[in-house]
């Protein structure tokens, strides 16, 4: 008798408290995730991230902004869509950039073919004559879309500073809500600064130093007699050094200034946290853990953004940059078909086009990689505080 | 067989030619000058064939086919200058040809006006 009751005992000991326990879990589970995402929600609001999503939105045309904001917090981004948008604009940009080029070879071979008949006539202003009309032929197609191209890499540029310049404060009271008072008090100002005056520098002083160079490579090929192709060459091997220094320089002081003060930032909210838990009788310990999952969830939020601003970036230059890819990769292609059957100047003259597209392409990369590291940089400065708890 | 009906046309000139010059010389240059007429009308048809093929592969790529008809017209100005020039130069009249050449040069440098204008607006547009 005993030995049964004792049976049963255990057998309700051990099989009714086990159900209980598993919905009781679940439940809290809901609880917590529930907790989560209204934290998540309040703290989207008090930071004010719509307005910067709506800011966001004007950049990015067909892609959902604030979609993957939130996959981003979530943790799960989908590649596949940016992926297709990239793939769709660089065969776009080839297919344009080849016309370009089948259009620049045709010239070249009607010219050719006319050269044969215009040669044999002993009339020698007639075949120069025809040359200068084939130049400048190509010339006319080859520079049919060029404003424009700087016009694009322009905007782009002027959408990337005032973007950055959007970006970076919200960063940064991000920054200041995850704990990091100092950093981000040193960081805004500098950040700003250099990348507003970077991106003043490369639209009003590189861009035009580069196309004067370009002008005078088209005019130097015009003729055998004034060659100003060195100039033409020092200017833009100037403009590629100042591009280098610049960003090294953007580089060097981003690092220090992040290196610097984040452990600073670190000592400071320890010291904060365990204030509140010390001083606060009773209660205190429990503040002390609220602050800590308050500062998570602005760091996840932070990060978040940081995601998104890198994203935006990425969709205002994706356009210009791999346009000029395309120009470049075409024109260097050309140069190379052409050279069997064009005139040494015309190879010459459609290589240092390519030329030219390579380096706004480097002015492009430049801006983007500068924009991408200054935030990720802000990004990690917040996260290395915050791992000093 | 295009060819061989021009090489006929040379032939049966030179020995027209080579025949008149014994009993009237005068008459030679006028048997010459028919001779290149016939020629180049004879090529006409064939020139008119490639400057068709070449406006075709024109217009089917993105070129500006104002400029490329500028630039056939100048070679046909070339050549019916040069033809013109030869054959004052055969009869002994350089002055007369130099002179043609002269115009020549300047009908073809007046028709490239517009393209001279054309490249440089493009590198002024270029310019900041």
């Amino acid at each position: 008798m005993k030995k049964i009751f004792l049976v049963l005992l255990i057998c309700v000991i051990y099989i009714f408290p086990n159900v209980s326990f598993a919905t009781e879990k679940s439940s809290n589970n809901e609880e917590i995730k529930n907790e989560q995402e209204q934290t998540l929600e309040n703290q989207k609001q008090s930071l004010g991230i719509g307005d910067f999503l709506s800011e966001a939105k004007k950049y990015t045309e067909d892609i959902d902004v604030t979609e993957l904001f939130n996959s981003a917090i979530s943790g799960n981004l989908d590649n596949t869509k940016i992926l297709k948008y990239i793939i769709n604009i660089l065969g776009d940009n080839l297919k344009d950039a080849l016309q370009v080029m089948s259009g620049v070879i045709v010239v070249i071979i009607i010219h050719s073919i006319l050269k044969t008949i215009s040669e044999n006539l002993g009339n020698e202003s007639v075949a120069k004559i025809a040359y200068y009309i084939q130049y400048i032929l190509i010339v006319t197609l080859i520079m049919g879309n060029f404003s424009n191209i700087i016009e694009d890499i322009k905007i782009s540029i002027s959408d990337l500073t005032s973007f950055a310049n959007t970006l970076i404060p919200l960063l940064t009271t991000l920054m200041i809500a995850t704990g990091n008072a100092v950093s981000s008090h040193m960081i805004e100002p500098i950040l700003l600064l250099v990348i507003t005056f970077i991106g003043n520098f490369i639209t009003n002083v590189l861009i035009p130093i580069v196309l004067v160079s370009t002008a005078l490579g088209i005019i130097s090929k015009i003729s055998d007699y004034a060659q100003v192709d060195k100039l033409s060459k020092f200017l833009k091997k100037g403009s590629t050094l100042v591009l280098t220094t610049i960003l090294t320089l953007f580089m060097s002081l981003a690092t220090l200034e992040g290196g610097i003060t984040s452990g600073l930032d670190g000592m400071t909210l320890k010291a904060g946290k365990s204030l509140v838990s010390n001083a606060i009788p009773v209660v205190g310990g429990i503040l002390g853990d609220a602050i800590d999952t308050v500062l998570g969830y602005s760091n996840i939020i932070k990060n978040a953004v940081g995601v998104v601003g890198i994203f935006v970036i990425i969709c205002i230059c994706i356009k210009p940059i791999l346009n000029l890819t395309a120009l470049t990769i075409t024109y260097y292609l050309g140069a190379a078909l052409c050279q069997p059957i064009a005139d040494k100047k015309i190879v010459s003259l459609i290589e240092q086009m390519g030329g030219t597209f390579k380096i706004f392409l480097a002015i492009m990369f430049t801006i983007t990689v500068m924009l991408i590291i200054g935030i990720a940089i802000v990004m990690r400065i917040s996260n290395s505080g915050l791992m000093y708890q | 067989m295009d060819i061989v009906k021009i090489i006929g046309v040379g032939f049966i000139a030179v020995i027209i030619i080579v025949i008149l010059k014994q009993y009237r010389p005068e008459f030679a240059i006028y048997a010459s000058i028919i001779a290149g007429v016939i020629i180049i009308l004879m090529i006409t048809d064939t020139l008119s064939g490639i400057i068709n093929l070449l406006q075709d592969i024109a217009n089917r790529t993105n070129v500006n086919t104002q400029f490329l008809k500028i630039l056939m017209k100048i070679t046909g100005i070339a050549i019916l200058t040069e033809f013109a020039v030869s054959i004052c130069k055969d009869s002994g009249e350089t002055a007369v040809a130099n002179k043609i050449d002269i115009g020549g040069k300047v009908i073809i440098i007046s028709m490239s006006i517009p393209i001279i204008r054309a490249l440089l607006e493009t590198v002024l547009k270029i310019l900041p």
